[in-house]
């Protein structure tokens, strides 16, 4: 449906050369796809973004949708194949919920915006579609962020278009709405038969999500492909090698770079040995499978009623009801170098 | 000293002046027909002397029927010509500060005579039928004009309460007098005027704005006449619009009268003056509310009368301006030598607030005088700007008096007030 | 986005209950018979505007003049139709254009304070004005040919050209500053245009000076029917351009990247939206010098009456409450006061500055700014 072909993306302004943010861009986006658009920051999300949305000219190159330039497409004609929202926060005064939505029919209605029966309908679908039913009454200026963009996402989708840009959209969301919110995106590609492009910051979540990745590295070139296939590939540590982060091929996360400080060893598993590790990982102990006598032994003892961390090196022991209690404890034994070091 | 004597006087000389002239009407080939509401004849036939309170029965292109005519001497800003059953009154409106050098021109026609063919340059003109059977006017000249001339009672309407006028001060608390409008400077009320119908407005008009009100007034279909006598450059000029408003009322016998009388008496004085040997320096002016200036009279009629009265103004006019405006400093550098201040400000802290006016001799001695004797403030009411404008050689003694004490042995002064010391 | 238990519809379908359009508080719910209120009430200022004044025209002689019957006194007939009747009509189209203007103004530049006043389009349509006096002084005029020629078209011409100078300078710069910079901006472009005009009159005949210090208040009183031919169709055709724009001034509610993402061409709507700004806002200073505060406040009363800022509600309802504001300010100067003569900015003074104050302390935006 979406077809990028050579694109080069970037600014030019006068008596200035022209910068260029990335190029040689070749890519598709078809019916019922959620495609994710990923990359470090400065890498120019926002400047293909706003080229595809129509926004800003490519600098060289066309977007074509069903096979028509957007750039060259009349402002109407365009608003009709592609919606946008996008990060910034909307300051649009006294408009309820359901007028914001119904704005979202513009390219539709006549010279005066008279919304006739059909474009109710849409409306209410589509406040229907992003559960917005508690909202529509409501002034939009008194909404949480969250709830407004929910209501933009709503008229973005009463725009009826066949693709929708979606710049950042979850960042105003805690992470159970942010799961939520790309579930339903999903959703409304699929069932909707639209194509939609997000960006978003939000690897974990694009990596569940999407049905496509679009990589964007700094410097580029833009790579596309399954989540999993750029995974794979090591397209994503390459990407964001830089970050001062690990891109965990194992977990599918980032991890972060801390020195090493001590070392420990780990015994125990499940769900319980994960998240000690993390903690320990976080105060910079490399762990370890094997006790040993010159370092801390740590134990989870998971009892039915409560869990304890046993922590012991030679006749010295203690026991710590929480994470907390026993990285506070590991912490006041590296403080004395002495008590630390055996070796 | 009782030469300069009392409206009243003047009032009774007009009265009888009035009379006499109805004696010789009647003696005339013109006879008399019927009264109507105002009580006003209607005559036929050549009048012996203009009619003050008649209109012509059957007109005759022959009969001069202005015998008795003006012509102004020392005022620029009116001129008249006669044309037999009518005259037309052109009017500098304005000049210099008072506006641009543009003129107006007023065609009055005697009534029950026809008005002439308003072609050519008088294409533009506005039409009066005269005598005037009324008179409104937002200038308190005009009116204290007409009441020398003794027509007070054709006056019908002010602008606001602020007459001093004894006659019509009481007709005005009496509620027989229309407002035309709150003030001289404010815009004519024309619903008021509209629904009274003077026979004619007098405007004061020093701005254009006010010029527009006598258009507006015209298209209207009031005959409204701009009056601009305050821009004359000579007191006896300003005087002699006494003759201007003559006009209107067809009283240019007695305004002959009553002009020469004023201006015989202001120039004797002025001659008797000219032989002494002093000149003290004198000033007229004050402070302006915007701080750190001063308006100087220099150029304008009172310059002229402090002038002729002996006095040295330091201050030149650029010109044709009427009145300059200075920094304080100047005052102070040109002021030093003096001897007399003349203001319109009525208390002296006023005065001493703008300035350390103690540098200036007329300050330490308390030769400091204003203008409004004779006021009633609470109700606006000056009338330096009354009778000053009809009775220059009171000003004029005044002047003297205070300039060159034992001139006038005897003399009190009538708009001049020394400001308490 | 709670819960998608149910299959999404992928096509429109509005299967369950309707969703209500907006909370159903009273001021939606009155809406119609706020409109009927406020058109009552311009028909009603119309009405006593003609009939009260220094002069008491009876108001059966005022409704039998206007069916084109005879009064009882001949005086008033020109009272009502010279004076009463073209300032009424005046103060009625004066009042709807800057409403018009000020509500346009208000969703371009996204500035709650704008207004023609505030942006300095007054004062540069001031400095049109003083410019033209000034060339009409250098080419000189005769005492009648300077009120034809401040009838003439140049008059406006040179108000139109003023204001539209000012509104491109601020236009131009608008998308790169904020809403403070763009209101200072406009303030020190109204100063700047005052401070010209002082010297420019200053430098030439002063009565030209005068002329401008007494246009300088505001006043519908000064327009006659000769000025109508011009200033009425200018002014419809700034409200008919206001009203074709109902739509995309909607759509600017969201700001321009989002109105363009809409299928809005921003720049076409602003050119329009300008235009209509000077069309409406120029002719009416030109004729009745700078009238303050109508414009800036009317659209604020209005968005609290009828609690929308949604334009096709808006700009019907700002031109009836700036018909009624100016109608009113003008009904309460012309009132048959026994000394005083009032003006009608000071008026508009008393009731608009306490509504810009409830503004800004109601406005999070604006108060944060202005901190």
């Amino acid at each position: 449906m979406l077809t990028i072909e050579h694109l080069s993306i970037g600014y030019t302004a006068p008596r200035t050369p022209t910068y260029v943010v990335a190029e040689a861009i070749n890519l598709t986006l078809n019916e019922g796809e959620l495609v994710c658009l990923l990359g470090p920051n400065g890498a120019g999300k926002s400047t293909l973004m706003r080229t595809i949305a129509g926004m800003q000219a490519p600098l060289s190159g066309s977007i074509l949708i069903d096979g028509q330039n957007i750039h060259d497409m009349p402002a109407r004609e365009r608003a009709k194949r592609l919606s946008v929202v996008l990060t910034e926060r909307v300051n649009a005064g006294l408009l309820s919920g359901y007028a914001m939505v119904g704005l979202g029919r513009y390219p539709h209605t006549n010279w005066s915006g008279t919304l006739g029966e059909a474009d109710h309908e849409v409306i209410q679908w589509a406040i229907r579609v992003v559960g917005a039913e508690e909202l529509a009454h409501r002034n939009v200026s008194d909404l949480s962020d969250g709830e407004r963009q929910k209501i933009m996402l709503a008229r973005a989708l009463a725009q009826e278009p066949r693709m929708m840009i979606l710049d950042e959209i979850t960042a105003f969301l805690d992470l159970p709405r942010r799961v939520e919110a790309m579930r339903l995106l999903r959703r409304m590609a699929r069932e909707t038969n639209r194509a939609i492009l997000i960006s978003t910051h939000d690897l974990d979540l694009a990596l569940r999500s999407a049905d496509r990745i679009w990589l964007l590295p700094k410097g580029g070139p833009l790579q596309t492909g399954a989540p999993e296939d750029l995974v794979l590939s090591g397209a994503f540590e390459a990407a964001f090698a830089n970050e001062g982060v690990d891109f965990d091929r194992q977990h599918g996360a980032f991890r972060v770079h801390n020195a090493v400080s001590g070392h420990v060893s780990l015994q125990g598993g499940g769900i319980l040995r994960y998240w000690t590790q993390r903690a320990l990982e976080r105060e910079g102990l490399a762990i370890h499978a094997t006790p040993s006598a010159d370092r801390w032994h740590i134990e989870i003892h998971d009892e039915a009623d409560a869990t304890q961390w046993h922590l012991h090196r030679g006749e010295q022991r203690s026991q710590h009801p929480s994470l907390s209690d026993l990285t506070a404890h590991l912490r006041h034994l590296q403080a004395s170098p002495a008590a630390w070091d055996r070796q | 000293m009782t030469s300069w004597g009392a409206p009243a006087t003047l009032r009774i000389g007009a009265t009888l002046c009035a009379a006499l002239l109805l004696v010789l009407s009647a003696c005339q080939p013109a006879a008399q027909t019927s009264e109507d509401a105002d009580g006003w004849t209607r005559v036929s036939g050549a009048p012996g002397a203009n009619l003050t309170a008649a209109c012509v029965d059957a007109f005759d292109p022959n009969i001069d029927y202005f015998p008795d005519k003006v012509q102004p001497r020392y005022a620029e800003r009116f001129q008249v010509t006669y044309h037999g059953h009518y005259k037309v009154l052109r009017g500098n409106v304005a000049g210099s500060e008072w506006g641009p050098e543009v003129s107006d021109t007023v065609v009055l026609v005697q009534c029950g005579t026809p008005a002439p063919p308003l072609d050519g340059d008088l294409a533009d003109a506005a039409v009066v039928e005269v005598p005037i059977r009324s008179m409104a006017s937002n200038e308190d000249g005009s009116v204290a004009r007409a009441d020398a001339l003794g027509y007070v009672d054709r006056v019908m309407g002010l602008a606001g309460g602020g007459i001093y006028n004894a006659t019509l001060r009481q007709r005005w608390d009496d509620g027989e007098l229309i407002s035309v409008g709150q003030s001289f400077h404010g815009a004519p009320n024309f619903e008021m005027l509209l629904a009274n119908e003077p026979s004619v407005v007098f405007l004061f008009t020093s701005s254009l704005d006010h010029s527009e009100a006598v258009t507006q007034g015209r298209d209207l279909g009031l005959a409204t006449v701009p009056i601009v006598g305050w821009g004359e450059p000579t007191i006896l000029g300003q005087a002699e619009w006494v003759k201007h408003t003559a006009l209107f009322l067809n009283a240019e016998a007695d305004a002959n009268v009553y002009f020469d009388g004023v201006a015989q008496r202001y120039l004797d004085l002025k001659t008797q003056v000219a032989d002494l040997d002093a000149n003290p320096v004198a000033i007229w002016g004050g402070p302006l509310s915007s701080g750190g200036r001063w308006w100087i009279e220099a150029g304008s009629w009172m310059a002229q009368a402090l002038a002729d009265a002996g006095g040295r103004n330091p201050f030149t006019p650029d010109s044709g301006e009427t009145a300059i405006t200075v920094s304080t400093e100047a005052v102070l550098e040109r002021g030093t030598d003096a001897q007399y201040w003349l203001t319109d400000h009525v208390d002296r802290e006023t005065l001493e607030a703008a300035g350390p006016m103690e540098i200036i001799p007329a300050f330490r001695s308390g030769q400091v005088y204003h203008i409004h004797k004779r006021a009633v403030p609470e109700h606006d009411a000056y009338d330096w700007y009354e009778t000053a404008l009809v009775r220059p050689d009171v000003v004029l003694q005044d002047l003297v008096s205070v300039l060159h004490p034992g001139v006038l042995p005897g003399h009190e002064l009538f708009f001049l007030e020394q400001l308490p010391h | 986005m709670s819960t998608l238990s149910s299959a999404l519809p992928a096509k429109p379908d509005t299967k369950g209950p309707p969703i209500p359009l907006a909370q159903s508080d009273l001021r939606t719910t009155l809406r119609p018979l706020a409109f009927g209120l406020l058109a009552a009430g311009v028909a009603g200022l119309f009405l006593l505007e003609l009939t009260i004044g220094v002069v008491r025209v009876p108001l059966r002689d005022i409704l039998v003049m206007l069916v084109g019957g005879e009064a009882s006194q001949a005086a008033w007939s020109t009272i009502l139709y010279e004076l009463r009747l073209p300032r009424a009509i005046t103060a009625l189209v004066g009042g709807a254009a800057l409403g018009a203007a000020g509500l346009q103004l208000q969703t371009l530049f996204r500035n709650p304070l704008a207004g023609p006043w505030a942006l300095g389009i007054t004062a540069g349509a001031q400095l049109g004005v003083a410019l033209v006096v000034v060339a009409g002084a250098v080419v000189g005029s005769t005492f009648l040919e300077r009120f034809v020629f401040l009838d003439n078209l140049s008059l406006v011409a040179g108000a139109g050209l003023g204001s539209a100078l000012v509104l491109a300078a601020i236009a131009s710069v608008s998308r790169r500053v904020s809403t403070i910079t763009l209101l200072i901006m406009g303030l020190m472009l109204g100063f700047l245009a005052q401070g010209l005009v002082s010297v420019v009159l200053h430098f030439t005949n002063e009565t030209q000076g005068k002329v401008f210090a007494s246009w300088n208040d505001g006043s519908f009183a000064g327009v006659h029917w000769d000025h109508f031919p011009i200033l009425i169709p200018m002014v419809i055709a700034g409200i008919a351009t206001a009203l074709l724009l109902v739509k995309p001034l909607n759509a600017l509610l969201l700001g321009e990247q989002y109105a363009a993402t809409l299928g809005l061409s921003v720049e076409r709507a602003r050119m329009m939206a300008l235009t209509s700004t000077v069309l409406l806002a120029a002719p009416i200073t030109a004729y009745c010098g700078p009238v303050l505060f109508i414009g800036l406040i009317v659209p604020h009363l209005c968005r609290g009456l009828f609690n929308t800022s949604d334009h096709r509600i808006l700009m019907p309802a700002v031109l009836l409450m700036g018909a009624a504001l100016g109608l009113g300010g003008d009904l309460f100067v012309h009132l048959p006061w026994e000394r005083h003569f009032l003006h009608l900015n000071a008026i508009n003074a008393l009731i608009g500055a306490p509504v810009v104050i409830w503004v800004i302390l109601r406005n999070k935006h604006m108060r944060s700014l202005a901190m």
